[in-house]
């Protein structure tokens, strides 16, 4: 088949699973609705891979599938295709989001077995992923935003799924006012880039860059800026990653997916895929850095002090996705896109463990009602303490190998800094310590279940994608074993090699030492040992530990444990102050001001009218005088 | 004929309905708009895209003294919304079968009337003539506010009339000032659009008080008040609460319309050096307009009224996008125009559908109604998408295609207007979460536990075949814009082209009719 096809099934057999389950809406058989669901995502994963192989044969120069369907706008100068590029980067991207996605969709079938709108449910899904496949394989920016915008409405839809509780249609609205504010400096962005390069096509607008002579830098710095702004929103980023721990009002499967493996990744795609731009503008990739370091290591303090497991997870993912950014501040987008892939086999586990841990306990999300549960969840405790090992950093594990990439380079890299390069290690330390203490709550020491709730192992279908990502997460980090472990290992840099010709190198990036690079692995490993060891004694040996250190924190416990207040921050300020605004708006300018003029004009012109009324009386005497007054008036005109 | 019978079919309808027995008269109308669409649809069978000149010209005679003559046209311009408004008319005559049960005749008499006379607007090229038919189209817009409206419809009637009176009197002042000056400067008084474009109108750039700017401003203010922009723009939310659904719908969808098609056909081209020159201050007041009436309509307590204040921002857009002056600003304005027409019509005609079940246009006695009306929820939920401009419907292309112009125009007032992103998708997402979601409000709750109020049926065949097309026309515009766009470019094109000197020619001939015929001014000194 030619790849026209092949790109056009991957496409559309979401779509197509989106249509059928859409149009059944009413339809309660969930295996019929989870398979088809399940089926669409598969589809589009073997074509995906078909694709990856292709590419593969393909030398290397030429590593790019391009494919447009039809023309889809144009306007003036600007022609916008509905085109597709699989080159190295989507290539990696679609395996990701359509892998990962088939395995949170089998997992769903079962975590859905007792709602009553399953198709419903997989409907939003399979839109869900459609619209993330076009965000990641669109060619241009447009197409990419029809993505971006739709994975946005996707996850409005699956938040506010149980949409007759109030908190969760309401944190539904929150996700997607967020998101637009990001999406309007998106927009922006993409304005100032096509006012620069007049295209909207990736390939031209990198292609330009390779020579930045002529190019308005101020309005490029305005526009990745801007972009940025784009990130923050749909990547949860400082300042606007509020919504995304409210998210997690959605099914458990939706925060695996959407928000945590694929689709709060999307900010650190788009960048990725300008790398050359962003590259061309320090100031923004300082910003970035700094921003992502920041989150890191904000979102990492809230995470020790959560009771909810979702959250915790929640505030995990935004700190993981402030080390992405770290990353691609300084420049190290390689590294960003590895953590990216590792995170989202290690997320995506975790998430979907949750997911079978709060199934058994019927809709328990509170981890102090937890603990002991090893027992009787096994296979979810053995494979989410995978995901564990990989996220704190143990070595050999995936997600040793990716962060430390980013720590390695935020110390490295000429657009890196010592202080980058701590916060990223304090942040580090902040992640062992609470998902130590996540694990510890959930499945070790004591049980604190209540009595009428008896924990269940989740059956297979849940069971397997928990046992693949698993896996992943151990061993998904061997294609990009940093040089001075390959060496010794004898394993070659795959990643590496495979985005060469994508991913341009910060300029001034020396020759890495290896005695440097191996102290600060060692101290990365230390400090991650330590919290985690730290965090096992806290919750399994000395149960009052925590108790004793919160007492003496009081107030910062109290700042950080209300997540610095930066929800009541934005409703106080920014929501109501905006709500006042238009109120008065509407009384004092609408109704009070515009109103009341037209009605002073309106007034004036009858009580003129009424003035000229006056005069005709119909008063014979009246017209009399008139007359004289007349007569008087003319003849001392023409006489005078 | 084919635009004399676009313009007449409708008067002639009415006069059928005049003489029908009361029980045939809604299946009359509706057979006759339905049967006008489609002859209307015909149009592209002969239509020549290629060229940005008036097709399809009859041009008469009618008072040569001072140049008046009835002469019609259709352009790129002017195609799609007169589509826009013969699609609407079937539409609006199946949604009102049941919701308008007093006078039925004098109601689609009033339709029909209403439907030629803004045919006439948006076809005639004869300024006078325009005029008439401008203006001759509030009468029937004032009798169905005036007759089937809500308890203060006097009230919003007079409101609206008088606004809108008022502005057109000063463009009837530059109408005839204009024809003058035809007189002057082509040897002959015209009041072809077509002279007008040729004419040399002095302006001075720094000053307020000159001949151009001046006329300027008397067009602008008309056709302001009709869009309507911010600040004149309040008789629109009173207009709209009071008006009954088919009023609401036909005024929101293609009456506003008017007023931007005023701007492109007379403003931009005739008085080109002082809208240039002002183009700063008409993209500040549409921004402002976006942003303004967003956020008033974020803090309304009345769905209808929210709606309309929606229609005051989506409106802002497309004057932003106009005095961009370029080409993307433009183009994305006349496709908002369009999407405009479409998701506030369909809008207008959902809030209409629950307001006739519920009598009650209260949001916060709502709630939950999602569970109640499923696939109405569907349907509210896509033109929803569509209003906030979400990829994958006809809002998105509109909107990004304004911002973009404004935004290479002046980035100052780009960045104002893209606020409305925001509070676009406030106030729509607002209200759709406190209507449809959440537990059952008061309205939605049932007497039993678990049931829904009777009244609440989800929607009627009559209203899904009112509903699903304008659902299909909203993802078709968002999934192939190239399909409208396409006929459209020429015309569009050769306006952003030519901002200076912008003439147009009509098809087959080398120049207009009206002044091949005159004499030459030199001619008329001798």
């Amino acid at each position: 088949m030619s790849n026209e096809i092949i790109l056009g099934i991957l496409l559309l057999s979401p779509i197509l699973g989106f249509l059928f389950n859409g149009f059944r809406f009413r339809s309660q058989n969930n295996t019929l609705a989870g398979t088809v669901a399940t089926l669409a995502a598969g589809v589009s994963f073997l074509c995906a891979s078909v694709l990856f192989f292709r590419l593969l044969d393909l030398p290397k120069e030429s590593r790019e599938i391009f494919v447009s369907y039809f023309s889809w706008i144009e306007i003036g100068s600007a022609k916008v295709s509905a085109s597709f590029m699989f080159d190295e980067l989507s290539a990696v991207m679609s395996l990701i989001v359509t892998g990962v996605g088939s395995l949170i969709h089998l997992f769903s079938i079962g975590y859905m077995a007792h709602d009553d709108r399953p198709s419903k449910f997989f409907a939003y899904l399979n839109l869900f992923l459609a619209n993330m496949l076009l965000l990641v394989l669109g060619s241009n920016l447009l197409v990419m935003f029809v993505g971006w915008e739709g994975v946005g409405y996707c996850s409005y839809l699956l938040i506010g799924f149980w949409f007759k509780d109030e908190a969760k249609a309401a944190a539904g609205l929150k996700a997607f006012i967020t998101n637009r504010i990001g999406d309007a400096g998106l927009l922006l962005g993409m304005f100032a880039l096509f006012a620069i390069f007049g295209t909207f096509e990736f390939q031209e607008i990198n292609a330009r860059m390779l020579d930045v002579a002529g190019i308005p830098l101020a309005l490029l710095t305005a526009g990745t800026l801007l972009l940025f702004v784009g990130a923050t929103g749909k990547s949860a980023q400082l300042p606007l990653y509020v919504w995304l721990p409210d998210a997690m009002a959605g099914p458990t499967p939706v925060s695996a997916l959407i928000h945590a493996a694929t689709m709060v990744t999307a900010g650190v795609y788009m960048i990725v895929r300008l790398n050359p731009v962003f590259l061309a503008t320090p100031a923004t990739m300082h910003v970035i850095a700094i921003i992502g370091a920041l989150t890191a290591v904000m979102a990492a303090t809230i995470g020790l002090t959560q009771w909810d497991i979702k959250k915790i997870l929640a505030y995990s993912t935004v700190s993981q996705l402030g080390y992405m950014f770290l990353a691609v501040g300084v420049g190290a987008f390689g590294a960003a896109i590895f953590h990216l892939m590792t995170h989202a086999f290690f997320k995506a586990l975790m998430f979907l463990g949750s997911g079978s841990v709060i199934h058994a306990m019927h809709e328990e999300q509170d981890v102090r009602k937890m603990g002991g549960l090893k027992k009787q969840l096994p296979i979810t405790h053995l494979t989410f303490a995978m995901g564990w090992l990989a996220i704190i950093g143990t070595p050999l594990f995936s997600g040793f190998f990716s962060k430390d990439e980013i720590l390695w380079m935020s110390w490295h890299s000429p657009r890196g800094h010592f202080l980058l390069w701590l916060a990223g290690i304090i942040g580090a330390g902040f992640t062992a310590f609470y998902m130590t203490r996540l694990m510890a709550l959930t499945f070790w020491g004591k049980s604190r279940v209540p009595k009428e709730t008896h924990p269940h192992e989740s059956p297979a279908v849940m069971t397997v994608p928990l046992i693949v990502l698993g896996t992943l997460s151990v061993i998904g980090g061997y294609i990009g074993v940093p040089h001075i472990l390959g060496h010794a290992l004898h394993i070659p840099n795959f990643w590496e090699t495979w985005f060469e010709r994508k991913l341009m190198v910060v300029p001034g990036l020396g020759e890495a030492s290896a005695f440097e690079e191996s102290l600060l692995m060692l101290i990365s490993i230390a400090v991650a040992g330590a919290a985690a060891t730290l965090a096992y004694i806290f919750y399994i040996k000395e149960p009052s530990k925590p108790q004793e250190v919160v007492s003496k924190i009081k107030g910062l416990y109290t700042l950080v444990y209300n997540k610095y207040f930066v929800d009541e921050i934005y409703q106080k300020f920014v929501i109501n102050g905006l709500v006042n605004l238009s109120k008065a708006f509407w009384l004092y300018m609408d109704v009070g001001f515009i109103d009341k003029m037209t009605y002073k004009v309106s007034d004036f012109v009858e009580s003129a009218a009424g003035g000229l009324r006056e005069l005709q009386t119909g008063n014979m005497q009246r017209y009399a005088l008139y007359i004289v007054v007349g007569f008087v008036a003319l003849v001392s005109i023409v006489f005078f | 004929m084919f635009l004399s019978l676009l313009i007449g079919l409708p008067i002639l309808s009415a006069l059928v309905v005049l003489a029908l027995p009361e029980g045939k008269i809604r299946i009359f109308s509706f057979a006759s708009a339905l049967l006008q669409f489609l002859f209307s649809l015909t149009a592209f069978f002969n239509f020549d895209k290629t060229t940005s000149a008036l097709q399809f010209v009859e041009h008469h005679q009618w008072i040569p003294t001072f140049g008046i003559s009835y002469f019609v046209g259709l352009d790129g311009i002017s195609l799609w919304l007169v589509i826009l408004t013969t699609f609407f008319l079937p539409v609006v005559v199946l949604a009102s079968w049941n919701s308008i049960s007093t006078r039925v005749r004098l109601f689609h008499i009033s339709l029909f009337l209403l439907q030629s006379f803004m045919l006439g607007t948006f076809l005639v090229i004869d300024a006078i003539l325009f005029y008439v038919f401008f203006e001759a189209s509030l009468i029937p817009m004032y009798m169905l506010i005036g007759i089937w409206g809500g308890p203060r419809r006097i009230y919003a009637t007079l409101k609206f009339f008088v606004y809108t009176m008022t502005g057109s009197l000063l463009m009837l002042v530059s109408i005839i000032t204009l024809m003058f000056m035809t007189n002057a400067q082509l040897g002959a008084m015209s009041a072809s659009i077509l002279d007008f474009y040729k004419l040399q109108i002095p302006f001075v750039a720094n000053e307020f008080f000159n001949t151009q700017t001046l006329m300027f401003l008397a067009f602008s203010f008309a056709f302001a008040i009709k869009v309507p922009m911010f600040p004149v723009h309040t008789w629109l939310p009173d207009a709209h609460v009071e008006a009954p659904t088919p009023g609401s719908v036909v005024l929101a969808a293609i009456m506003l319309k008017m007023g931007t098609y005023g701007f492109v056909r007379f403003v931009i081209p005739i008085f080109a050096e002082a809208a240039h020159y002002w183009s700063w201050a008409c993209m500040l007041l549409g921004a402002i307009g976006i942003v303004y009436g967003a956020l008033v309509a974020m803090v309304q307590p009345d769905y209808k009224k929210l709606v309309a204040y929606s229609s005051v921002s989506h409106m802002g857009y497309v004057m932003f996008g106009l005095f961009a002056l370029n080409s993307y600003g433009t183009t994305g304005a006349l496709y908002q125009m369009l999407n405009h027409g479409i998701s506030t019509g369909a809008l207008f005609l959902l809030v209409g559908f629950l307001y006739e079940r519920t009598h009650s246009r209260e949001i916060k006695k709502y709630g939950g109604l999602a569970s109640a009306m499923p696939i109405y929820t569907i349907i509210f939920m896509i033109v929803t998408y569509s209003a906030i401009a979400v990829p994958g419907t006809n809002g998105f292309i509109g909107e990004f295609f304004i911002l973009m112009g404004g935004f290479i125009k002046n980035k100052t007032l780009g960045a104002i207007a893209i606020f409305g992103v925001i509070f676009g998708a406030c106030y729509m997402l607002w209200m759709f979460k406190n209507i449809f979601f959440g537990p059952a409000g008061e309205l939605v709750k049932g007497t039993e536990e678990g049931k829904f109020n009777s009244v609440l049926k989800d929607l009627s065949p009559r209203e899904m075949v009112v509903m699903v097309p304008l659902v299909v026309i909203i993802l078709w515009m968002g999934i192939f814009p190239n399909s409208l766009l396409k006929w459209s470019q020429a015309s569009l094109e050769h306006l952003t082209n030519n901002p200076f000197n912008y003439q147009l020619s009509v098809a087959g001939e080398n120049s207009a009719p009206a002044v091949a015929s005159l004499p030459t001014t030199e001619t008329l000194e001798k």
